[in-house]
């Protein structure tokens, strides 16, 4: 169900407000001191969320506002205290429909899978049995004597340090968050054995030398029971959290949440295995008093940047002042940025741990150091690098590091070291991750990467060692000759080169065969500020941030008309063997209405003095986008769109430029979805590019090779795309060979199984030409393609012909054969098309059935002639209107069929002259036409066609034609 | 008798009409603005008129004259009301000239209860009073942002 974005905008804004409301009235019933009121408004409050959720179809939000709402019934109905128990229940709830509306309000799913870890525990705090309990108490289900691991084997306990001793299990509940800053704790004192994570669940099997007394200190996890786990299986419960009496060993129990603070501080100041968050004290604040911090910073910066510009050289203590001012902004502005920061620690030190699985499941020696855990990054980045980080890890003990025996015989130690470690460098973060095992062998590289087609040889040539090994990064390549469950399958590099580039970093490949291999990323400090290209359209300034920045072309004078073309619709120009659609910003602009494929073509432009154009990218997608001027790069901090502009999709955020002016960030994603969304924009630089036409561009050919001797050209109407196959992977069924496309099974045939041509020859690149219009994929074969040229087919110089030929015409001086590519296909395969019942309508009495079909485009003409041949119908053409007209004065059709843009006279001139000549105004016409829209259709049916077919798939065509005169027999 | 209670309001003029609204919720006014100091931003609603930088914090600036959707073109030089954020997320708003802060006795202010046919300008209109024989409206700038969901207009 599509829902209108407005109502989602306004149940975001108004639970967010239900929300704050709700946590004000949740602290101040765990005051005791509020009354009747204030629960009545928190369940409305919530009520409310839940009815508009279940009405907008949000049903995670509905379904954890709906447990909210039970358990807050009972409290109002006086069935159930408030202790602070149900009150951290709920306010947890509040925190997570918080994040749900807030993943909402950024365009995503409602659904974040954590909150289903609540439920439970609301389910159990509203529960019939729990409600007679005293506050404070529950019954956690994972009492029962079930157990999930059993005591470590001999194999496990023989690789772990002689010191752990004790042995539990461990299951706890909590964010994703939460789990996995536990188990970080828990891998400071021990070693994880077994782990079995479900959502928001978590159990785990560690092995410590933390004896049982004191092993509910060391886990942070809001909720969870821990088993002492013996050899004889004789678990005994040792701790459940929020218990009041306590199994014997135990201390006295304590809320956990502030048990597990009061020991996360004590350990912050003891514990000498924990780096980087040493004797600090910490002060919760909201994160708008930062923002607007951060807002008071920068406008700070634009004051001291004014100051500094009208007040130096004025005297000497003037300048001294000055200059302090200068330093202590500055410093500030730093101080507040870093309020942000978070140490790398935080995600560097689940790495040892994910080595020393690998290491065990790979039967390989490895020792991974860590440096730099104390380097701070912007919190945002340090979450995003968690993942990517993991990636390369895994990659380098699964790849990088060899096997004990194969170091040993490489003369190198039997431990393969991983070291990673952090520094800053000029203004961004260098996070480097080097390992010392066989390295990168680009000659193997090259020979994957021409094997796969991913690059030519010639542009191989021309690149450096260095350049080749960062080819692995290219998509579709993997190394390891076996694809593992470690690495992965196929995705590799490339994964996690875009994820680093999404945070506006780099990812660098370095590696001596034999010797190790490098990977340094480099990433920005923080996201908020954002290094971006300030250019000015309509005298007004915008920014391009930097990461959808390509290049900036400038075009001169008679270039700036020639080298853009209108095609398909669109204005294209031609950049780097690449054509890319071109956008201007003005129009971006001026229209608020998303441009659709029917709305007004763009029109040709007068040459002016300069033309610029920023080459911007999102994803794949590429485009130009042409500006007025190009003013520098600055770094800028991005502020988000204010709510009531958030729906406008060309921006993505504001900010204040170095005068103090206000000034929008483009989206280039946005932009590209606004003027292009309905236009195919894509140009893949993987496969040959190929930007294909819609029917409307009968006039461009694709011409290719299949055998030595021929020169073929299709259509581009007629042909789907182009791809770049390799030989290798062309399966046999029979005599009949098929290739995988995109997953399907495509049939391949050759120009010579049909047509008498030089055999095809086969080469170590072969493409395959993927036609349009037709049910069964087929592809024919190709052994170079050549080119799109802009070529009028004229078949009046056709020489030779024969079944399943077009024509021939001459192009750029080469005589080139139009083969008719259905018909080579019915040739191969009749039988298919046999099935598929289009012989039924070929049936002889179409003999005595005459046509007149009028068609400008020579090309059409002998296209549809053709097909109309081929179900044995007598066809006339002619090539305008006036022909037609002339045509039919003279001889008696059964049945016309009319372009409607035509020279002279058009369709629909003709139709209507027909219409009002009492010779021939009964004949019934069809307009044939490649303008698919239904105000064409109105125009076309009222003008006086009988109906309307758009070009052109033969089946559907051939079809439709023989319904048509059916139904018009059977009417006459 | 009745106990007197006065309230600060501010007035300021729109077209030819005068308007209030509670000084309490205003945070900043900026007399005769300089046009050019705000950024429009294309595709917004018409009643956007852009974007403006008040110290650092960046504010949405919209235009009372078509709020109201009074006819005929606005003056030029003229002054920016800013609102609290209890009133709604940094937004302001343009009108034509800023009045005086005056007491007002709740006695004689006639509450408004606006109709789903009402006028744009009698939707944000809480209450009415007369002073020197001028019908002044008072309006909700609560309103002003709610309303801003009109389909954006080229």
């Amino acid at each position: 169900m599509e829902i209108d974005s407005n109502l989602i905008d306004e149940f975001i804004s108004e639970a967010g407000e239900h929300l704050e409301e709700a946590e004000k009235c949740l602290l101040l019933l765990e005051e005791q001191t509020a009354g009747p009121e204030v629960i009545d408004q928190l369940f409305r409050g919530i009520h409310s969320i839940k009815g508009t959720a279940g009405f907008l179809n949000l049903e995670a939000i509905a379904e954890l506002s709906h447990a909210m709402e039970n358990l807050l019934s009972l409290i109002r109905a006086g069935t159930r205290e408030s202790g602070s128990e149900v009150i951290d229940a709920l306010l947890r709830g509040t925190d997570f429909l918080n994040r749900m509306l807030a993943e909402l309000s950024a365009g995503k799913s409602d659904n974040i899978p954590e909150y289903r870890s609540l439920l439970p525990l609301l389910a159990e705090l509203s529960g019939e049995n729990t409600s007679a309990a005293p506050i404070g108490e529950k019954t956690p289900s994972a009492q029962s004597k079930t157990y999930f691991f059993s005591f470590p084997t001999p194999e496990q306990l023989a690789d772990l340090p002689p010191e752990y001793t004790c042995f539990y299990e461990i299951r706890m509940s909590g964010t994703v968050e939460e789990l996995k800053g536990a188990e970080t704790e828990m891998l400071n004192f021990g070693y994880i054995i077994e782990q079995h994570d479900e959502d928001g669940m978590s159990a785990v099997l560690l092995a410590t030398m933390i004896e049982a007394d004191l092993i509910n200190d060391i886990i942070t996890a809001p909720e969870f029971t821990a088993v002492l786990l013996s050899p004889e299986n004789e678990q005994a419960p040792l701790h459940i959290a929020d218990a009041p009496a306590p199994p014997v060993q135990t201390p006295p129990a304590k809320p956990v949440k502030a048990a597990s603070e009061k020991v996360a501080a004590e350990r912050t100041g003891e514990a000498k295995n924990v780096p980087s968050s040493r004797g600090n004290e910490t002060v919760r604040i909201n994160v708008e008093v930062l923002d607007q911090l951060m807002n008071l910073a920068g406008e700070l910066v634009l004051i001291r940047n004014q100051h500094i510009q009208h007040f130096t050289g004025r005297n000497s203590m003037q300048e001294e002042i000055s200059r302090r001012f200068d330093a202590v902004t500055s410093e500030l502005q730093t101080s507040i940025m870093g309020i942000r920061m978070q140490p790398l620690g935080n995600v560097f030190g689940k790495l040892p741990r994910i080595a020393r699985d690998l290491a065990k499941r790979l039967d390989k020696k490895i020792d991974l150091t860590v440096s730099g855990e104390e380097v701070e990054v912007d919190k945002t980045i340090l979450e995003s690098l968690a993942d990517p980080l993991t990636h390369i890890i895994r990659n380098s003990c699964d790849h990088g590091l060899e096997c004990t025996a194969e170091r040993l015989t490489a003369g190198k130690p039997p431990v393969g070291r991983i070291t990673v470690g952090a520094r800053h460098e000029g203004g961004q973060i260098i996070v480097s991750i080097a390992d010392d095992g066989r390295g990168i062998d680009p000659e193997k590289i090259r020979h994957k990467v021409l094997e796969k087609g991913l690059r030519k040889e010639e542009e191989l040539m021309l690149m450096t060692p260095k350049q080749i090994i960062s080819l692995i990064m290219l998509p579709g390549f993997s190394t390891a000759a076996q694809v593992s469950d470690i690495s992965g399958r196929g995705v590799g590099m490339d994964v996690v080169k875009t994820s680093i580039e999404k945070l506006g970093g780099t990812l660098d490949i370095d590696s001596a065969p034999g010797q190790g291999t490098t990977l340094s990323l480099a990433l920005p400090l923080t996201l908020a500020i954002m290094p971006s290209l300030i250019i000015t359209s309509g005298g007004r300034r915008y920014a391009i941030p930097q990461i959808n920045l390509e290049e900036v072309i400038c075009l001169f004078g008679k270039e700036t008309a020639e080298r853009i073309e209108i095609f398909n619709r669109q204005e294209v120009f031609r950049h780097h063997d690449n054509l890319l659609q071109l956008v201007r910003l003005e129009d971006v602009l001026s229209s608020a209405k998303p441009r659709t494929a029917d709305g007004p073509a763009p029109v040709r432009r007068e040459p002016v003095t300069t033309l610029n154009i920023a080459v911007v990218k999102v994803g794949t997608k590429r485009y130009g986008l042409a500006i007025d001027s190009v003013l520098g790069i600055e770094e800028i901090v991005v502020k988000p769109m204010h709510p009531v502009l958030k729906g406008l999709r060309c921006y993505q955020g504001t900010m204040i430029l170095g005068d103090g002016t206000v000034s929008l960030i483009l989206d280039i994603d946005g932009i590209a979805r606004h003027m292009l969304g309905q236009i195919h924009c894509n140009v893949n630089r993987q496969t040959p590019q190929v930007v294909v036409a819609r029917s409307d561009d009968a006039q461009r050919v694709l011409t290719f090779s299949s055998g030595t001797k021929e020169n073929f050209a299709v259509s581009l109407a007629l042909v789907k795309r182009v791809d770049c196959i390799d030989p290798a992977d062309i399966q046999y069924i029979g005599d009949r060979r098929f290739i995988s496309i995109d997953g399907t099974p495509t049939q391949v045939i050759s120009l010579d199984q049909a047509l008498q041509v030089s055999p095809c020859e086969m080469n170590e690149d072969m493409f395959l030409i993927l036609p349009k219009h037709i049910k069964r994929p087929f592809g024919i074969l190709a052994s170079s393609f050549h080119n799109i040229e802009n070529a009028v087919a004229n078949f009046q110089h056709c020489g030779y012909t024969e079944d399943g030929i077009l024509g021939t015409a001459m192009l750029n001086g080469r005589l080139t054969v139009f083969p008719d590519i259905y018909r080579v296909i019915e040739k191969i395969e009749p039988e298919w098309f046999a099935a598929e019942g289009h012989v039924k309508h070929r049936q002889e009495d179409n003999r005595a059935i005459r046509i007149l079909l009028a068609e400008d485009t020579p090309f059409f003409r002998q296209l549809v002639k053709k097909y109309l041949e081929s179900d044995l119908y007598q066809v006339e053409t002619a090539a305008n209107g006036r022909e037609a007209l002339e045509l039919l004065s003279k001889h008696s059709f059964d049945m016309l069929l009319s372009d409607l843009e035509m020279p002279l006279m058009n369709g629909w001139q003709l139709v209507e002259a027909i219409r009002n000549d009492s010779r021939f105004n009964d004949i019934p016409a069809i307009a044939l036409t490649s303008l698919d829209s239904e105000r064409d259709r109105q125009s076309a049916l009222q003008s006086g066609f009988n109906d309307y077919i758009v070009k052109i798939e033969r089946e559907k065509f051939l079809g439709h034609i023989a319904g048509f005169l059916a139904k018009h027999r059977r009417k006459s | 008798m009745k106990e007197q209670t006065f309230c600060p309001y501010y007035s300021f003029r729109v077209g030819e009409h005068e308007y209030a609204v509670k000084a309490t919720s205003i945070r900043e006014v900026r007399d005769h603005h300089d046009p050019a100091a705000i950024t429009p931003v294309f595709h917004a609603p018409s009643t956007v008129s852009g974007y403006v930088n008040i110290r650092g914090e960046i504010n949405v600036v919209l235009d009372l004259h078509r709020l109201l959707g009074l006819s005929g073109e606005p003056g030029l030089n003229r002054s920016l009301i800013f609102f609290q954020e209890s009133i709604g997320p940094s937004f302001g708003i343009l009108v034509d000239s800023t009045g005086d802060i005056f007491n007002i006795d709740d006695a004689i202010l006639e509450p408004w209860h606006a109709q789903a046919n009402d006028s744009r300008r009698e939707r944000f209109t809480i209450a009415v009073y007369k002073a020197e024989g001028k019908l002044v409206s008072v309006l909700d700038p609560a309103r002003f942002l709610i309303h801003e969901t009109e389909t954006p207009t080229t």
